[in-house]
């Protein structure tokens, strides 16, 4: 008499080993392939396999869509904020970030083999979320807002705030408290009024790409400002981006991969990866993808729609965006200009004064202070 | 010892250096040889984790490849353990269903007796007396059973009051009732469990066997720890397997133990690290060819006797004695699961914190037992009488299990991530920067299916649910599980690299005891 459950046979073992050492000597390279961005399309007529890129597009707005070539993308969130979309041919996509009551985001990006290209979209709101800041304030500490027939006029038409606050007819300001950030920021658009120029009339720069470093042309720029080893300066009437670290603190937009150049002139990556006609070859692929490196240039140009630019800063928080004062309002530009730079109005006025300062940005117009927000207020 | 005294020990036993514990304790090149050994298993652990971090940084790509490699690996590994454990959870609970007294019946067993020795240190009397109450209840002839309570000097008059209490309570029950005091000053001893286990194993013989007339090869000698509490068939079980065994007087029996006895009492985190201590013996016990005796176990005393007992001057004297046997009978010697249980206590202190400091302080010293694989490889390269074949395969096999124990965790939770970081602009804008988190993070999922099976699985070995706990708890304690990567790595990985890296450096361990208390219930 024995138990009938007898322990595990060493056949068995074995039998089970030799098969999990066969699966993993199977899938790896599957895995491999994979990781890398090869792809078998089982379903074409012909099957094949192909080399893919990818997209790895932040945005910031909530409840935001992803389009690929009019294609939604979805299950592709990476984080809160970011998507990576994977398996994309190489060629150019157009990618649209769009969320209800914001503008929509536009690019044409290229994709190319075995590389992810990185882009940050912005989506401002389609009507200019403010806040006003009122010069008193009752004593819980509520907004209270002096109404005149002009500034109603003023305000309601193009904006929208959710802030509450209290509308009073009266004159008598005795129940009242003076709001002390009005005081603040009163004072501030007084300092920075009788210190500064509207316009800067310096005769215009062309344009041209740069692959050097040039100090003087900061040094003789009137103003810059510097976030992120990235510098923004203003030569003649264009505003540029400079990019001032090495190695990886240099934005991507400022560079192109070694493989991208590759890829785009002409098929000198496939010439290397195609031993045969048809045929990948995974070693040479990681050792291009070893040997790939980046050449950046340092300045890239900000798009200004051809109007005269009165002061240009980052966005608060931001070192991709460039705020720009324009004739006919304030704007938020990228720097990347891969195609095209995006630029969308944050407040549009014609005689506005603009401070950006704790990480907000402010508009006087006709006496009063507002609070731009740069997206729908909650 | 002189030549007269060692008679009774095999002949390889009779070496000066059979019993090192150290490299210090030998001298000239044998002694530079043994302290190589000490430093190799640290530096292999070290050299891996580094280089993977070095790889990261110089070659992301070969580093992100071999991560995924490695997590592949992983899943695998984890489906070929699962199945063990499985297989093992099968036979454990056959093995608790079967009355094995009808079973023995065809086996002399009558003329065999059993000595079980409870070494303890300053573990307060309810815990022994548990482990003396289960033992009295157990399903054999208890005139057959010799109950050496081993109290350890260095307790002060703790041991021999207790010793007396316990007499007086259960001295009549069993055939002997032996109480001993361990002497706390004995040269060339390291204070232990081996050192005190041994004083004990040579007073019974003194005292007992030779005066009743007891044979050596009809005694088996069980080692509990002190709050090992016995299922009814244990003896039955274990002479079932003496008496099946293929050469009884050359083997250990190992039973599984189930850290369980205060499960309901202790915090989840200690009872995913108790359980997981189980599996892995589980695991093991389907795959005896990898097996060295773990804590609680028993041996027939003859073997015992062959070797000088335990070693007196180092930690982890429980798997040292399997590796003295082996290498005494140049390589004849084997571990014979029982896959029967025994309970034991999950670490656990009154606090959390005090829990969480026990149990790594615990893993750290059975991690120690790394100064094995030292021993291992100095007497694989001496005793040639022990089949070549045998040296290479229990070598390699002990030096992974020890390095994987250490590096594996670390380089698959932590390290995995390290291309990503350290890769470079170059390889971060590759598709392969971008999927190897995701791919990684896949795999893993699939290797926590793994984890099912072992919630599902420790589900069946607690104790009944005392009537004071919820139901929810069930819940509490299947889900506990997902804590399983975390306590890899603080409970396994991080003390096994530091007594790796204390072995490397020769600060050597000495013998920490798991405080043992009776927890209050909640």
């Amino acid at each position: 008499m024995k138990p009938i459950v007898e322990p595990l046979a060493y056949w068995r073992r074995k039998v089970i080993f030799i098969t999990l050492l066969l699966a993993f000597l199977f899938s790896l390279p599957a895995f491999m392939f994979y990781a890398t961005g090869y792809r078998y399309d089982i379903f074409s007529g012909s099957p094949t396999i192909t080399a893919t890129g990818g997209l790895y597009i932040a945005a910031e707005a909530l409840d935001s869509s992803i389009y690929v070539n009019e294609v939604e993308v979805t299950n592709a969130r990476v984080f809160r904020n970011a998507s990576y979309i994977q398996g994309l041919e190489p060629g150019l996509q157009r990618v649209h970030v769009q969320a209800p009551g914001l503008h929509t985001w536009v690019k044409n990006l290229s994709v190319y083999r075995h590389i992810v290209t990185e882009a940050e979209a912005f989506n401002l709101p389609l009507v200019p979320q403010v806040r006003l800041v009122t010069e008193y304030r009752t004593q819980s500490d509520e907004a209270v807002f002096m109404i005149s027939s002009t500034t109603e006029d003023l305000i309601l038409p193009i904006s929208s705030s959710s802030i509450p606050y209290i509308i009073s007819t009266s004159t008598a300001t005795s129940t009242y408290r003076l709001s002390t950030e009005y005081a603040l920021l009163y004072d501030l658009f007084e300092v920075k009024a009788s210190t500064t120029k509207r316009a800067l009339k310096v005769p215009a720069v062309p344009f041209s790409f740069s692959t050097t470093t040039k100090a003087e042309e900061i040094e003789q720029a009137t103003t810059t400002v510097v976030r992120n080893n990235v510098a923004l300066y203003q030569l003649g009437e264009e505003v540029y981006a400079k990019a001032l670290g090495t190695g990886r603190q240099i934005p991507h937009y400022f560079c192109t991969s070694q493989v991208e150049i590759k890829s785009t002139l002409g098929d000198e990556l496939g010439e290397v990866l195609e031993v045969e006609k048809g045929e990948l070859f995974f070693e040479d692929t990681l050792n291009e993808l070893s040997n790939n490196t980046r050449e950046c240039r340092t300045d890239i140009r900000i798009d200004r729609r051809g109007q005269e630019v009165f002061e240009f800063t980052f966005l608060p928080e931001n070192a991709n965006l460039v705020l720009l004062h324009l004739e006919d309002g304030i704007y938020v530009v990228e720097i990347d200009d891969r195609s095209w730079q995006n630029m969308q109005p944050l407040y549009q006025s014609t005689d506005i004064e603009m401070l950006v300062y704790g990480g907000s940005v402010f508009v006087r117009e006709d006496g009063l202070i507002f609070e731009v927000l740069t997206e729908i207020a909650s | 010892m002189s030549a007269g005294e060692q008679n009774h020990l095999l002949p390889y036993a009779r070496r000066e250096d059979f019993h090192v514990g150290r490299a210090t304790e030998l001298s000239g090149r044998a002694r530079f040889f043994y302290r190589c050994l000490e430093i190799l298993p640290g530096l292999a652990s070290w050299s891996t984790l580094i280089g993977v971090v070095l790889l990261s940084v110089y070659a992301p790509f070969v580093a992100a490849y071999f991560v995924i490699a490695f997590a592949l690996y992983w899943v695998l590994k984890t489906a070929f353990l699962s199945y063990h454990l499985r297989y093992n959870w099968k036979r454990l609970r056959h093995h608790m269903s079967l009355d094995w007294q009808p079973m023995i019946e065809r086996f002399p067993y009558q003329d065999f007796y059993h000595v079980v020795i409870l070494p303890f240190y300053k573990e307060p009397a309810e815990v022994i007396e548990a482990s003396l109450a289960a033992l009295s209840r157990v399903r054999y002839d208890a005139k057959k059973i010799i109950v050496v309570l081993a109290g350890e000097g260095r307790a002060g008059e703790h041991a021999a009051e207790i010793g007396a209490t316990m007499r007086e309570r259960y001295g009549s029950h069993f055939g002997h009732f032996v109480t001993t005091v361990h002497p706390g000053d004995l040269p060339g001893e390291m204070a232990g469990k081996g050192s005190n286990a041994s004083y004990a194993a040579e007073r019974v013989r003194v005292e007992v066997l030779d005066p009743q007339g007891i044979k050596y090869n009809q005694t088996i000698v069980s080692i509990f720890d002190i709050d090992t509490v016995l299922y009814p068939d244990y003896f039955n079980c274990l002479i079932w397997h003496y008496h099946t065994a293929e050469n009884p007087l050359k083997s250990s029996f190992q039973p599984v133990p189930i850290f369980n006895n205060n499960i309901w009492e202790a915090p989840a985190i200690s009872r995913v690290v108790a359980m997981s201590s189980t599996f892995w013996e589980m695991v093991q016990q389907e795959r005896p060819e990898r097996m060295a005796t773990f804590s609680s176990h028993s041996v027939s005393f003859q073997a015992l006797y062959e070797v000088g007992y335990w070693q007196k001057n180092m930690v982890s004297e429980d798997s040292r004695i399997f590796w003295n046997l082996l290498m005494a009978n140049d390589g004849k010697y084997n571990v014979i699961p029982l896959s029967y249980p025994v309970s034991m206590d999950a670490n656990a202190a009154p606090r959390l914190w005090q829990t969480i400091g026990q149990i790594y302080k615990q893993h750290r010293r059975w991690t120690y037992g790394v100064e094995n694989l030292c021993y291992i490889l100095y007497h694989f390269t001496r005793n040639k009488n022990i089949p070549r074949k045998q040296r290479i395969t229990v070598a390699l096999q002990q030096a992974e299990g020890y390095w994987s124990l250490v590096t594996n965790p670390i380089m698959l939770f932590i390290l995995g991530w390290a291309p990503i970081f350290l890769g470079g602009q170059e390889f971060h804008q590759t598709v392969l920067s971008y999927n190897l988190p995701i791919v990684v993070r896949d795999l893993l999922i699939l290797a926590m299916f793994g984890l099912v099976i072992s919630s599902v699985i420790s589900l069946t070995l607690i104790p009944p649910r005392p009537d004071h706990r919820s139901r929810f708890e069930y819940l509490v304690m299947a889900l506990q599980w997902i804590m399983v990567p975390a306590t890899m790595i603080i409970f396994s990985a991080i003390p096994g690299l530091d007594a790796q890296t204390r072995l490397m450096f020769g600060k050597y361990m000495g013998f920490w005891v798991t405080p043992k208390v009776a927890l209050k219930q909640k």
